[in-house]
C-alpha cells in the first residue's frame, strides 16, 4: 500500500497551487491514473480525503479518470491493449513492446475557489 | 464571502520528479563504473542469502555495498555485515523502498568508489515495481518454493525487471515447479527478460549470476576500459 506516499505528493502540489492562486478552498482534483501505474484508485481517494481533512482541500472532490494500458510493437510498430497484461503482438512472436500509456499519474487540473477580488481587498 | 472559481490547469506527471531524480542518480554512478542493483522479491525468495553468496563468490575481487529494506528490524543487515559494507534503510512501515532513502542510505554508507551497489527492497511484489531507485538493474527473485504461476499475477514486478533469478533450484525435486513455465511466464510479460537459475544456499548457479552482473558492469564502462577478448 503505497497510495498514502503518492496522495501526500499529491496534496502538496495542491496545496502550493492554492496558495499561488490565494484560494480559499479547493473544489475539484482532476487525476489520470494509468491502468499499470500500481495505484489503486479507491485506496488513493481514501488517502487523500483523510490528508485533506485538516487542510483547505477539506471535501475537495478528486475526480480520477483511468487511463487504459497502450503498448506498441517495436517490430511492427502496431499499437493495442494488451489484454491480461501479457505484452506480446500477436503479429511479431517474441519481439519486445513499449509501453506508451498506462504508466502515468497526471495532476490534470484542479477548481480553487477564490474570495471576490472586492472581498479580497477589503 | 462571494466565491468566484477558477480552473487551473497543471497537467504535470507526479511521478515526473522523482523519476528524474533516479535517472540522476543512475547517469552518476555509472560514470563512476558503480551498477546499481535493485532486488525485488516476495518475502522469504532469498534477497539476502543470493547476497551473501555473491559476496562470498567474489571475495575481495570487487568493492560491494549493500543497503537493506526493511520494515522493523535490522537482521538481514546484521547477517550480511560480516561480508560486505551494510547500511541498513528501515521504512517505518511502508512496504517499498524509495529513491529518497536510498539517496539517504548510500550517505550513511559512504562508500568510496564502489563496483556494485545493491540494493535490497523490502519482500514485496508490488509496491517496489512502481518505484525506480536509480538502479541500472532490477532483478526479480522468484524461488520455487512460490509456484511457478506468479510472473502472470504480478505483471509490474516482472515487466519492469531485467533479470529473474528462480532460487531455491535444490528444492526443484520436491516440489511441483517448473523452471521452463515460470520462465515462459515471466516472458510472455518481458520478452528481454535474462533468466539465471541458482540456489544461493549450496551455490548452484551463483557463477551465471555474478557473471551476468559482470556484463552488465561492463556496459557501463567506456569501451577503453572493456576487457581484450
Amino acid at each position: 500500500m503505497h497510495e498514502a506516499s503518492i496522495a501526500k505528493r499529491l496534496l502538496a502540489q495542491v496545496l502550493r497551487l492554492a496558495e499561488e492562486h490565494a484560494a480559499v478552498s479547493v473544489e475539484t482534483v482532476s487525476v489520470r491514473i494509468g491502468e499499470f501505474a500500481g495505484i489503486e484508485s479507491t485506496l488513493l481517494a481514501s488517502a487523500f480525503g483523510q490528508l485533506t481533512a485538516t487542510t483547505i482541500a477539506a471535501g475537495a472532490e478528486l475526480d480520477i479518470q483511468l487511463v487504459p494500458l497502450t503498448v506498441r510493437c517495436t517490430r511492427c510498430q502496431r499499437e493495442f491493449a494488451p489484454e491480461r497484461f501479457r505484452f506480446q503482438c500477436e503479429n511479431c512472436p517474441g519481439a519486445n513492446v513499449e509501453i506508451v500509456a498506462g504508466e502515468e499519474l497526471v495532476l490534470d487540473n484542479v477548481i480553487l475557489a477564490q474570495a471576490t477580488e472586492a472581498d479580497a481587498c477589503r | 464571502m462571494p466565491l468566484t472559481r477558477t480552473k487551473v490547469i497543471v497537467r504535470h506527471d507526479l511521478l515526473a520528479d522523482p523519476r528524474a531524480a533516479a535517472a540522476e542518480f543512475r547517469a552518476t554512478l555509472a560514470a563512476r563504473g558503480t551498477l546499481v542493483v535493485n532486488l525485488i522479491s516476495s518475502p522469504g525468495a532469498g534477497k539476502t542469502s543470493l547476497l551473501e553468496a555473491t559476496a562470498k563468490h567474489w571475495g575481495n575481487q570487487y568493492r560491494l555495498g549493500v543497503l537493506v529494506g526493511d520494515i522493523a528490524t535490522d537482521r538481514d543487515a546484521q547477517r550480511l555485515a560480516p561480508l560486505v559494507p551494510v547500511a541498513q534503510l528501515t521504512t517505518g512501515g511502508a512496504c517499498h523502498l524509495e529513491f529518497s532513502l536510498v539517496a539517504e542510505g548510500l550517505r550513511q554508507l559512504d562508500p568510496g568508489e564502489l563496483d556494485f551497489l545493491f540494493i535490497e527492497n523490502v519482500g514485496n511484489l508490488v509496491c517496489p515495481a512502481s518505484h525506480d531507485l536509480g538502479e541500472h538493474v532490477r532483478v526479480v527473485l522468484l524461488s520455487t518454493t512460490e509456484g511457478d504461476d506468479k510472473p502472470g499475477k504480478y505483471p509490474k514486478a516482472f515487466r519492469t525487471s531485467h533479470a529473474l533469478v528462480i532460487n531455491k533450484t535444490d528444492l526443484l525435486p520436491y516440489l511441483p515447479f517448473s523452471v521452463e513455465r515460470a520462465a515462459a511466464d515471466a516472458r510472455l510479460i518481458q520478452p528481454l527478460l535474462a533468466v539465471v537459475g541458482a540456489s544461493a544456499l549450496h551455490g548452484d548457479g551463483i557463477d551465471r549470476w555474478t557473471q551476468y552482473l559482470e556484463q552488465q558492469r561492463q556496459l557501463l564502462l567506456p569501451s577503453t576500459e572493456a576487457p581484450i577478448p
